[in-house]
This record gives C-alpha cells, structure tokens and sequence, in this order.
C-alpha cells in the first residue's frame, strides 16, 4: 500500500516484510523479516525516517519497541474500506503526498462504484449467501465485521455466517450445511494448483450443498482481498464477474 | 569445585556473552544498536536464563524431584494467562517492556500456592498437585481463549507461549538482574536448608531447619522469579528442568556451590539459544522455546544415556 503512493519514489523505501512483492521492486529491498516476527534490529539497522506498520499481525510489542528506540511509527489498519481509506490518506500525509494518495483513492472509489453497479443490475429480491472460506485446516471464515464480509456486500451477496463476536469463526460442517451457502469463495494460503484442488476435492464431499450443486465455488486468484490496498477492485472484480459468469 | 570445573563454567559464560553481543542481523554493528538492542537483550537471557534455573533448582530442593521446573508450579500459566487476558481487555500495558498482565497472573497463582502452603495438612506432595493442576487448569484457559479468537490474537498467545526476548531494554535487564541478585543472595542463605530437604522434611525438621517457613519462602521466590521472568520473557521451557542437572553433575548436589553454577549455566544456555534464535532464519526470529527445547532436549536425552552406559 505503501508503495503504491509513493510509487514515483521507490528510492523512499528501505525495508519491507518479507513476502512483499507487490509492486515487483520490492523484491529487492531488504527484508526485516515475517510482517508477524520481525526484527527489531533490522529495522534499526536500515535507520528508516518513517515505520509504517500494521495492527492486522505486527506484534504490538515489537512496535511499541520501536517508538522507545526513537523511530517514528505510523500503524495501519485495513479491517474495513473506512479504515483502508483512512489509512492510504495517512500514508499521503506522513510522505508528504497527500494529493496524490487522494487522487488515487478517488480513483479506486470510481472502480469500486462501477464494481457495485454491475453488481446490482445481477441481483434478486433475495441475497444470495456466500461463504468466504479463509482457512482449510482448520476451516476458518470470514464472518461480519470483516474486510472480506464488506467486500461481498460490495458485490451483492450476504455471509452465510450468522452475526457474532469471533470474527473468523471455525464452524463445524454441521453448521455450514445449515446454512446451506449458494456460493462458497475461498482464498487459499499459497494458490499452488495443489491447494486449489484441495480445496475442490474438500467442499466436493458435500453435494447436499447448494454451492457444491451448482458448482458455486471459487478458489479466489487475487491476493488483493487478503492483502487490502489500492488494488482492492481488483479481487472486487474477479468477485463479481464469477457471479454473473 | 575444582579449579578445572570452575574455569570450563567462566569460560562458557563469557563466550555465551561474546557470542551474544557479536551475532546479529546488523553489519557492520553500529553503537545505537549495540547499546539499545544487543546490550539489554545479552543481559535479560542471561538473567531470565539464571533465573529460571535457579527457580528449578530450588524448586527441585523442596519437592526432592529432579523433574520439577518452575512450570511446575503453574505459575508461568499464570503469568501467560495475565497477559493474554490483559490483552483481550485491551489493558496490555506495557513497563520496562514487561507485560503488566503477567506479572498480575503470576502473582495471582502464585497467591493460591501461597495459601495452601499456609496449611500445615498441606505436605509437598499435594502442594506440587494444587502446582500441577493450576498449571493444567492456566494451559486449559489459555487454549480455551486460543479457541475463541481470531487468528491474530492466537499469534500472540503463541508468542506467549514460545518466548520472546525481543523486547529487552536495558532498564528491564538491569531491574531482572537486580531480582536475580536478591533471589541468589536469599538462596545462598539458605543452602543449608535446601541440602537437608534431600533427606525428606522430617529429616530436615531434625536437623534444625524450619521447613514450614523454608517451603512458604521457596514458593514465594520462585514464584515472582519465575512470574517476572515471564512477563518480560514469555514462557522459557527446559532451563529450569535440565540446568539444575548439568550443574549436579559438574560440582555435585551441595547447594552452596550449586546455587553459583546453576545460575551462570542458565544464562549461558539462554544467551546462546538467543544467539541462535536471532541468526539462525535471520532477519525473522525463531521463539526461542523452540531453540531450547529442539536443541536441549536432544542433548539432555544423550547426557543421560550416556551416563547409564558409563555406571555399567
């Protein structure tokens, strides 16, 4: 997300979590280790003006330990749209490029109006259901209250799971069967062909499903649901354009 | 202890102290993070480390059981069920990079243990059961939480549960230092005491000691000890167990020379497997549980085989 605002400045960046690797230069920065385990030292190290960090893993700890040390940190939050826009208008602000972090959001607000309006002229009367499968094993969803559960509403359907405290539950089968989903979206850990098909051959055991019988279910491509940034239409679109295949 | 046993223990702890402040991500070292980084975190293993080892030993002493530790207890459940609990309050408060939460639950458990050993009809025996249990019933909150919530949260009580000594700064390291200091200076007092429990606490009562007091004061240290180093540390497994055996072993089972060794094992142990946390899948970080359990208890299993091969 970081990036992507200061996308003329890649020079700006010094140090990234591992896995970054979007955009592609981040692949070459240092890395400071697991966005979850980080090391305190490698960021000390690199001497950063700035730390950008997350409440969605980085270990709160860690990052109050870099505040004692003296490094200014910003700490994001992406659990919902507000908060992802409030976020990528506080990166402009801390780089000095609020104008531009605004004419991006602007940009990405368009896309997802259009995503919406799409999504709309392919609805009933009723809402269809769907369950957003986050984890296998154990099977975790996404349930209200999260990013993933605002981004369905985006395209039109509704969460199988009911609403409730645990925002990434971990039914038992005999719920979801209850709950009878029409369509099951599911974002795999890796994307590998093999989890993917994991994943098939898993909801495959249930034909009572509705989603299974009509053969409802997605093993979602785009990461940028998972990972929430300037990108978000993107998975947004992949959503809605399996709907109205 | 002979001259020989006492240079091999030096020796290990200055390299321990070597090795730690010299391995690291950063290249060339610079002086902000040698002093802010490096320093305090050398300095609180090898204080947590000591002091979890003396924890062990002296818990060893009062229940006669070379499989005590000062998990034993359940005071360490305590103290990681403090902080977790604190967390999901949002009152995870932070002093000298401790978790306020564990030190409330270590002294919540610790508390329990307190009172039930008040009771004379309480003998060791059920007093280390109430320490188990407490310690099952701390383990069973815990993973009932881990249960409940979200996947964030669960990382969290699992950084509790594995370790984490990246929050050491150097007033934290020189308070857990000062603790172990008062802790060694209390033990050395009562060494006598310790070496007469090996006998059974009727024996020991015979030889003068006031084992009611002795039990209620070792219950006590260990416990803030132990809860102290959690909340700054996280939960440490195998260095209260094993250190006290290796220690027996050099210098033998009299606690005046036991006490020193046991200490300065310990916190050598935790400042290598700290060392090796750190390097190791650098620049991400191992918990070092991990390190001292992988590694500790290969090597605890072949010192022991090793010494029934050689006694045959």
């Amino acid at each position: 997300m970081v990036a992507s605002i200061t996308s003329d400045h890649p020079e700006w960046i010094v140090g990234v979590s591992e896995l970054s690797d979007d955009p592609k230069f981040l692949e070459e920065k240092t890395s400071v280790g697991s966005f979850q385990n980080f090391s305190v030292e490698s960021v000390l190290f690199l001497k950063p003006t700035i730390v950008f960090a997350t409440m969605d893993g980085n270990p709160k700890a860690r990052v109050l330990r870099l505040r004692e040390l003296g490094i200014p940190v910003v700490v994001l939050s992406t659990n919902t749209y507000d908060e992802l826009r409030r976020s990528i208008l506080l990166i402009g602000q801390a780089l000095g490029q609020f104008d531009s972090a605004r004419k991006k959001l602007a940009g990405l607000d368009d896309k997802i109006e259009s995503i919406k309006k799409i999504s709309a002229s392919r609805a009933k009367n009723v809402k269809e259901v769907a369950l957003l499968q986050v984890g296998s094993d154990p099977l975790v969803v996404a349930g209200p209250g999260t990013f993933l559960d605002e981004s369905l509403q985006l395209v039109g359907l509704k969460n199988a799971v009911p609403s409730q405290k645990i925002k990434y539950p971990r039914p038992s089968m005999e719920a979801i069967l209850q709950w009878d989903p029409s369509w099951i979206f599911a974002f795999p850990s890796t994307g590998s062909q093999g989890e993917r098909e994991k994943i098939l051959q898993f909801w495959n055991r249930y034909p009572s499903l509705q989603a299974v019988r009509k053969k409802h279910i997605h093993v979602v491509r785009s990461k940028y649901l998972s990972r929430p940034s300037l990108r978000v239409s993107e998975g947004l679109r992949e959503l809605s354009e399996e709907l109205l295949k | 202890m002979n001259k020989k046993v006492f240079f091999l223990i030096l020796t290990l702890a200055l390299f321990s102290i070597a090795l730690g402040l010299s391995v690291g991500v950063a290249h060339p070292l610079d002086e902000e993070i040698f002093l802010q980084i490096r320093l305090p975190r050398v300095l609180l293993s090898f204080s947590v480390g000591g002091g979890l080892a003396l924890s062990g030993l002296v818990l060893q002493a009062l229940f006669s059981n070379p499989l005590c530790d000062p998990y034993t207890l359940g005071v360490s459940s305590g103290a990681a069920l403090g902080a977790v609990v604190a967390g999901f309050l949002g009152l995870d408060l932070v002093w000298l990079g401790g978790s306020i939460g564990a030190a409330l639950g270590a002294i919540a458990f610790t508390f329990v243990l307190f009172m039930f050993s008040l009771r004379s009809s309480v003998n060791q025996v059920s007093l280390l059961l109430v320490g188990v249990m407490l310690g099952f019933l701390g383990s069973g909150m815990l993973a009932l939480w881990m249960a409940v919530s979200d996947s964030s949260g669960m990382y969290g009580v699992l950084q509790w549960f594995l370790g984490d000594l990246s929050r050491a700064q150097r007033s934290t390291a020189f308070l857990h230092l000062g603790a172990l200091l008062a802790a060694v200076f209390w033990a050395l007092r009562r060494a006598r005491g310790f070496d007469a429990f090996a006998f059974g606490e009727e024996r020991a009562r015979a030889l003068g000691i006031s084992t009611l007091s002795l039990k209620r004061e070792i219950i006590l240290f260990s416990s803030l000890l132990t809860g102290m180093s959690v909340s700054f540390s996280g939960m440490i497994g195998f260095v209260g167990l094993v250190v006290p055996y290796f220690a027996r072993r050099l210098v033998g089972s009299l606690h005046g020379k036991l006490i020193p060794v046991t200490v300065i094992l310990g916190g050598s142990l935790l400042v290598i497997s700290d060392a090796l946390s750190r390097t190791l899948i650098a620049p991400s970080e191992l918990p070092i549980g991990v390190i001292t359990s992988l590694f500790g208890a290969p090597a605890f299993i072949f010192i022991i085989l090793r010494g029934r091969q050689e006694s045959r």
